[in-house]
């Protein structure tokens, strides 16, 4: 069993797939370097990224099968799940030995794995779409933070930016220390490194607009319909964190 | 009076309007402008009833001339009442919006004055947020029962959805309970709203230049458990609504008990099982193919409590299974009880690659717990043995208590229809 070691960046994902597909190499992992977790008796081998062969690679997905599959592929890879880059391999594999509409065949094992990758990732999507909060600091940016599970920000801005294309905002992944920033000036959006020192300071009047919303979440439940079970369902306790209508019941007593 | 305690009055005296659904329209920015609309609209938080807040759901005002017996905001019900200026209500709706705390609002009021009267306030503080506040998100606007032609037409020019609620299913009801407003006044607005969005919708396909006219059409809400009327009755009355006058949906909202009013049903809960499975059977009729009258008769007018309403037609037509999953086409596998629109497009989807069996099923995220009872992997016709009615009913039988289901309700709504993301609510009404 080989193990091919990527440096864990896209590019360098696409360069260990398109190898090992050359190399036919059947029971070949891909992971990350640095894991420590290959066994004693597996070779290991570490493969560079290379741009001419991840563009290879990419163009022959896209044209191959489609784009659509290419962004699955993509999708995936951002969920950072433990195992991804052998699922997307499998993935490819199994395209090439299929044909034109694999990722169709829901009943395969392979195409299932990957599906449930993008799943996740798209599902946490849409729920952040809604989630984010924003706060007003004195700068006059609107600054989120946010801790997902999986790596949506760059998902996440396209959206913001169509939306609040007149305002300077800021989506900031603090798991990660990378953040989305948008100027409205520049009307674009760009991935930066961030990492947090301190807590950000919000502008006078922000304070009164999140008491107000706090109130009239609180004013909307219905007593005689109490769920809480229900509430938890589509909003996950981990989601909390930064809600500014829940301010002040995370983390949980 | 201060915005806080205005916001108080005013946002709690709203909540029992079902509708939040921020769905149905594709409204884009505009240069210079903020917000925009998500066609699959887009849930912001869940209060603490499991409701999802979509809208920033407000009334204009609670001051209101009527007396509807069923309602919290009725002329003799003594409460604080308040008005909220349009500068106002722009000013929380932009400021909540750029927060990303909601999709857009939800714009409700008592009648004050008289129905044109408050419209005209409704249509000025929608202007001001169209246009002064460059405003695109979502717009959800009431329609007072009674409001002349020219200020429907204004109206939905700047919202997104209309709706006016027909709160209770026959005249003959509405006549008891609400005298005031009787009930042609509030069909003729909801004929009127339909009438509108057609031939807008005529002229916008004849020429581009044409303007939007509410792009995510018309709803309206019944209350259920009020009167009398039975299941048939109401589901007979949405279907209608469905298919003459085209209406997008049709809210159904537990009756609340709020007064003491002879009137009124002394009930000591809310019917929300009910309600659970008044939706249910909507979602039948809208995308199952399913009709009012194979879900219910005059005989059996109303909709069992301890079984879905699809799972009861199946007992009642076991001469149409079993189904071959290899074989069915998409209209009869929605038929099959546990089988969703979800599975039957996985199902007709899968199957073109290769033969499905019980563990292929499994895979593709099927629930066979139910649907086994109506499924065959082969092409034998006849039926077979397991197609007890007896061992099915208990099969078949719903025997969790009622919060149970507003988590499927909830569900329901979440996967039930391909996806679309639509929020709901319930109790009942304002106006």
């Amino acid at each position: 069993m080989t193990v091919y070691l990527y440096d864990g960046s896209f590019e360098g994902l696409m360069t260990a797939a398109l190898t090992v597909l050359r190399r036919n190499d059947h029971v070949a992992r891909i992971e990350p370097e640095g894991n420590g977790e290959a066994a004693l008796f597996d070779e290991k081998v570490t493969i560079a990224a290379r741009s001419e062969d991840s563009d290879r690679l990419v163009r022959w997905i896209s044209s191959a099968f489609s784009p659509e599959v290419t962004a699955r592929v993509c999708l995936a890879f951002l969920s950072e799940i433990e195992g991804m880059e052998t699922d997307i391999l499998r993935y490819l594999e199994k395209g090439r030995a299929i044909g034109y509409r694999f990722h169709l065949a829901l009943g395969d094992e392979a195409v299932l794995r990957l599906n449930r990758l993008v799943h996740k990732v798209t599902k946490e999507q849409h729920r952040m779409m809604g989630l984010v909060r924003f706060s007003q600091l004195g700068s006059g940016v609107l600054y989120a933070p946010i801790e997902p599970d999986h790596n949506i920000t760059g998902l996440l801005a396209p959206h913001f930016a169509k939306r609040m294309q007149e305002e300077d905002w800021t989506i900031h992944d603090r798991k990660r220390g990378i953040a989305a920033i948008y100027r409205s000036s520049a009307k674009r959006w760009d991935i930066h490194q961030a990492d947090m020192h301190g807590e950000p300071e919000f502008s006078g009047e922000e304070a009164a607009y999140r008491e107000l919303w706090q109130h009239y979440c609180a004013g909307m439940a219905i007593p005689g319909r109490k769920n809480l079970k229900l509430q938890r369902r589509f909003m996950p306790r981990r989601y909390w964190k930064y809600l500014t209508e829940k301010e002040g019941t995370y983390p949980p007593p | 009076m201060d915005i806080s305690a205005k916001l108080d009055i005013l946002g709690m005296a709203a909540k029992y309007d079902a509708s939040c659904s921020s769905s149905g329209s594709s409204r884009p920015n505009t240069a210079g402008g903020i917000g925009n609309a998500a066609r699959a609209g887009i849930c912001h938080s869940w209060s603490d009833d499991g409701r999802c807040i979509s809208l920033l759901k407000i009334l204009q005002t609670n001051r209101c001339i009527y007396d509807c017996a069923y309602c919290v905001n009725r002329r003799s019900s003594d409460v604080p009442r308040a008005v909220f200026t349009p500068e106002e209500v722009a000013d929380l709706t932009i400021n909540f919006y750029r927060r990303n705390y909601i999709e857009g609002l939800f714009l409700s009021s008592g009648i004050w004055k008289s129905p044109d009267y408050t419209m005209e306030l409704l249509i000025r503080t929608v202007k001001l947020l169209r246009r002064e506040r460059r405003f695109n998100g979502y717009i959800h606007m009431k329609v007072m029962p009674g409001t002349d032609e020219r200020l429907i037409r204004e109206a939905g020019l700047f919202a997104d959805r209309l709706s006016a609620n027909i709160e209770l299913p026959t005249s003959r009801s509405l006549a008891l309970l609400a005298p005031d407003k009787i009930g042609t006044t509030v069909m003729d607005s909801v004929k009127r709203i339909s009438q509108a969005v057609r031939e807008t919708g005529i002229e916008r396909r004849t020429s581009r230049k044409a303007p939007a006219f509410a792009p995510a059409g018309q709803s309206t809400q019944l209350i259920i458990g009020a009167s009398p009327d039975p299941d048939l009755t109401v589901l007979a009355l949405s279907q209608a609504l469905y298919r003459t006058l085209s209406l997008r949906r049709v809210y159904y909202s537990a009756f609340m008990p709020v007064s003491e009013d002879t009137r009124l049903p002394a009930i000591p809960a809310p019917p929300l099982v009910r309600e659970h499975r008044l939706y249910q059977a909507d979602w039948l009729l809208r995308f199952y193919g399913f009709s009012a009258d194979e879900l219910l008769t005059m005989e059996r007018p109303n909709l069992p409590l301890d079984m879905d309403p699809k799972a009861a037609w199946a007992l009642a037509n076991l001469d149409r299974f079993p189904v071959d999953v290899n074989r069915a086409d998409y209209e009869t596998l929605l038929r099959v009880p546990g089988l969703g629109v979800l599975s039957a497009r996985r199902i007709i989807a899968a199957r073109r690659f290769n033969r499905l069996d019980a563990d292929s099923l499994k895979k593709l995220g099927v629930v066979l717990k139910r649907a086994r009872h109506f499924l065959t992997f082969d092409e034998r016709p006849f039926r077979s043995p397991s197609l007890d009615p007896l061992i099915l009913r208990q099969a078949l039988t719903d025997t969790r208590p009622a919060e149970e289901h507003d988590r499927d309700r909830q569900l329901l709504l979440f996967g039930g229809d391909g996806g679309q993301r639509i929020s709901i609510g319930q109790s009942r009404q304002e106006l």
